[in-house]
């Protein structure tokens, strides 16, 4: 059972909730990265430096994030790993003597740019919008329109005890893409 | 896939007491072709495990890093270790002959103040640190310069613990062929 993660929307981007979040995560990060087999020993220290260097800098500006603070910064680690791949197959191919690329290794040089051009606002609302009835509206309420979840439960005519099952179904759902979307 | 299933399980366990089990090391324990349903298991008990009480040196150095200062240096300032005692154990647990400490000391040095890129830096490099420190291998901070969009490196950290200044010309003080050393702390993953 996943403890309900607070939410940087309601984080006022001072360091002492920074200092929690890094903290908390900052173990899971790396075996969230180690779990993918994709990178080794100081790669993986690379990638999980690139991961908080971006959630640090986001949370001191101000960034709303939509999804819960474990769901953001678990996508936020699947992006980085991804350019971080890409990028290092970038780097060997550029190394590579002139004529001596292999047919069967593909290099995905657009991979990096893709990613940073992955509006964040545009990510979460296509997962919600993956979401079936119900369990969308309520995390587009909760999320995107930052209703509290009472509120939610209002709007939607509902109990406040099944917005609860509905959020959390909807997260456990969230999680398990953002699991598949690693591998 | 009852062994996957028996190991998810198993890593559920560990991370929930808070032993810090090593994901890839569980990867390690089955073949091959069942490594990605494996990790797939494992990021899930991530997704659904609320994170550990982070231990207090992880708090430690995770303000470090966020004032801008070297996590390592902090670290062990706060286990009132001297580097020269921590460049000699980390000599001892990497095995290195003693006429090669100065040569340990220099990285080190590089490593605890953000020059050295992390994804040179052996495994073995990490673990030892982390027993040295008296703290887990995942919840050490270490810091590499960071990169830029070329993927070249830039030091993030200037600051170094006053009268700790370490000639870095040492290292090209021992010019040839690379040894050891060179390939523990810059050698590539693995």
């Amino acid at each position: 059972m996943r403890k309900e993660t607070t939410s940087t929307a309601r984080l006022p981007g001072n360091d002492h909730d920074l200092d929690s979040v890094v903290a908390e995560y900052w173990e899971p990060v790396l075996q969230w990265i180690r779990s993918t087999g994709r990178v080794r020993g100081g790669e993986a220290e690379e990638v999980r430096q690139e991961v908080f260097l971006r959630v640090t800098r986001e949370i001191r500006s101000g960034m709303q994030y939509r999804l819960p603070i474990g769901a953001a910064i678990y996508r936020i680690t699947n992006w980085t790993l991804q350019g971080y791949v890409a990028s290092a197959a970038g780097r060997r191919e550029r190394e590579r003597p002139v004529g001596d690329t292999p047919v069967d290794e593909p290099v995905d040089h657009g991979a990096q740019v893709a990613i940073d051009q992955v509006g964040q606002d545009e990510a979460v609302e296509e997962l919600f919008r993956r979401l079936h009835g119900q369990e969308s509206r309520l995390m587009t309420l909760h999320y995107l329109e930052g209703l509290e979840l009472s509120e939610v439960a209002e709007a939607m005519g509902i109990t406040a005890n099944n917005a609860h099952q509905i959020h959390h179904r909807a997260k456990k759902r969230i999680h398990q893409w953002l699991v598949e979307e690693a591998t | 896939m009852s062994d996957i299933h028996a190991l998810e399980q198993e890593f559920r366990r560990e991370y929930a007491a808070g032993r810090h089990p090593d994901a890839a090391a569980f990867l390690e324990r089955v073949p091959e072709e069942q490594r990605e349903e494996l990790g797939r298991r494992i990021r899930e008990v991530l997704a659904e495990e609320p994170p550990p009480d982070p231990a207090p040196e992880t708090l430690l150095m995770v303000q470090a890093m966020l004032r801008g200062e070297p996590p390592l240096l902090q670290l062990r300032a706060s286990r009132g270790m001297s580097r020269d005692e921590v460049v000699s154990q980390l000599r001892d647990e990497l095995d290195i002959e003693p006429a090669k400490e100065q040569r340990v000391a220099v990285y080190y040095h590089e490593l605890e103040t953000g020059q050295l890129p992390l994804a040179g830096i052996r495994d073995r490099v990490f673990d030892a640190v982390a027993k040295v420190m008296g703290v887990a291998r995942a919840s050490l901070m270490l810091q590499g310069p960071e990169r830029s969009a070329d993927g070249a490196g830039q030091p993030v950290f200037a600051r170094a613990e006053p009268g700790a200044e370490v000639s870095l010309d040492m290292l090209a003080a021992t010019p040839g062929e690379r040894d050891e050393v060179d390939d523990l702390f810059t050698g590539g993953p693995g």
